[in-house]
């Protein structure tokens, strides 16, 4: 049954996964700006944006049609809604890290002089950042709303802004801010010296973030009043 | 078959500035039960209860019999509901639904649903969210009744329809009870649509229902106490949430 709800929930929407797919160009575009080894972190960055727009689309449109309330009032547990919406995130987020994979070859193609980006560990980290986003989205989806959704993407995106804005501007020569460098470019060069261990952690997190975020949606989804 | 398909006992539910207190009633076999009431009176909190999509803070609730938490997914089975806004993916075409739908109710007739389709005249293939209201509230009922449930929930189904469709989901209701017992309740505040197709009525104001009988019997109680002048269920509704001066509610206990 979950297989065949999955199947029934992806076709209703392909209109918006079609759609979504326009921002592979800015997704590229974000990544070539990021510096001469843009091509490392095209696939992961695109697949996030997909993801997270693609997330926005889908719960305010099941927030403004009261999605939620309609499969609660159908013979389906929650347990059972979440496995949909699981199966269904994860085929997205493979559709999406395909097409990423897909644009950014041929962005190297033509417009080289960005790196070279590593094919395989691209792949998995696009999959991982699509997977992990897609449970955290519903987990917070399930216990508040789709308002919540919207309202985190905005504090994410800011907060990833702000990294950027202090390293390019004059607060970068503050101490803290010169600390905090030096301890990044150590651990960058910690993670350079055991790729493995580093492929094992963040591997073991994210697989353990992800399935926490989706345990937590059940739990909400079946705690959750439809007032 | 048990003697009711449902009783609501002593549910009571508060929330800030509004309390749902010791809401009781029975549904019979084969019944129709109008739910009336004013707006905001706590129709639709009823109703998401009995559904379990709202949790009482007391009382029990019993669907064919069995608790509406326990055995929810059972329950569900045999259960129609409309919502207050006909809730469908707004994506989702008529023919897309029957699908969706034929994997959750074991029972689903596709034979039927066409046929429900054709007769509401609801294109198959157009997306809910270009369809009117009116076309939306017959998708959902044509989807409601698709797998013969013995119990339909309708919450304000005819609310803001036209008067044909209004007529059209009236018959509906009437047609679900005619056939092999099976039950309706339905809220509204549109008292001539629960006079046209109800047989008992509830009737529920700030929370507590103030009368639940069989439509005759409670006109008929009151046509004694107004001196046999033919008052109408309107008149007595008013009367019951305050807004007329028929016979006083004092009077028709005595």
């Amino acid at each position: 049954m979950i297989l065949k709800l999955a199947r029934e929930e992806l076709r209703s929407r392909l209109r918006v996964l079609a759609m979504v797919s326009i921002i592979l160009f800015p997704g590229l575009t974000f990544s070539l700006a990021a510096g001469p080894n843009g091509y490392r972190i095209a696939v992961p960055l695109t697949v996030a944006l997909l993801v997270v727009a693609y997330n926005q689309r889908t719960t305010y449109d099941d927030d403004k049609a009261r999605g939620l309330p309609f499969l609660r009032s159908l013979p389906i547990s929650p347990t059972e809604i979440v496995c949909v919406k699981a199966l269904v995130s994860a085929t997205v987020t493979i559709v999406y890290t395909g097409l990423a994979l897909i644009a950014t070859a041929l962005c190297v193609r033509f417009i080289p002089g960005h790196g070279s980006p590593d094919w395989p560990g691209s792949a998995v980290a696009g999959l991982g950042v699509g997977l992990l986003t897609m449970s955290l989205t519903h987990a917070i989806y399930f216990r508040l709303d789709a308002k919540a959704v919207g309202t985190l993407g905005a504090v994410m995106l800011f907060a990833a802004a702000i990294p950027s804005l202090a390293v390019n501007s004059a607060v970068r020569d503050a101490p803290v801010v010169r600390s905090l460098l030096q301890t990044a470019s150590g651990a960058t060069n910690w993670c350079a010296r055991n790729p493995s261990a580093v492929a094992v952690i963040v591997g073991a997190t994210a697989v353990l973030a992800t399935a926490a975020g989706w345990a937590y949606a059940a739990w909400a989804l079946s705690h959750k009043e439809f007032l | 078959m048990p003697d009711s398909i449902l009783t609501l006992d002593g549910v009571t539910r508060h929330f800030p500035g509004f309390t749902l207190d010791r809401i009781s009633f029975v549904l019979r076999p084969g019944s129709i039960m109008g739910l009336l009431g004013p707006n905001g009176a706590g129709k639709t909190t009823t109703i998401k209860l009995i559904l379990n999509l709202i949790h009482p803070d007391s009382g029990s609730i019993r669907v064919f019999g069995l608790d509406n938490r326990r055995h929810e997914i059972e329950i569900k089975r045999q259960i129609g509901y409309v919502g207050e806004n006909a809730l469908l993916p707004p994506d989702g075409t008529a023919r897309w639904l029957g699908r969706y739908l034929a994997i959750c109710f074991p029972s689903w007739d596709d034979c039927l649903y066409r046929r429900y389709l054709a007769r509401f005249e609801v294109p198959a293939d157009k997306p809910a969210r270009a369809l009117s209201k009116g076309t939306r509230t017959k998708l959902a009922l044509a989807a409601a009744m698709a797998h013969r449930p013995r119990l339909l929930i309708l919450d304000e189904p005819t609310s803001g329809l036209d008067p044909v469709v209004r007529h059209e989901v009236l018959n509906a209701i009437r047609e679900v009870a005619a056939d092999d017992g099976r039950s309706v309740l339905f809220s509204t505040h549109i008292v001539s649509d629960a006079e046209a197709a109800a047989d008992t009525v509830t009737v529920i104001r700030d929370g507590r229902v103030l009368v639940s009988e069989g439509k005759d019997e409670l006109l008929s109680r009151w046509r004694r106490a107004a001196g046999e002048s033919p008052l109408s269920l309107e008149q007595i509704f008013l009367n019951l949430v305050g807004g007329s001066a028929a016979p006083s509610v004092e009077a028709v206990d005595r």
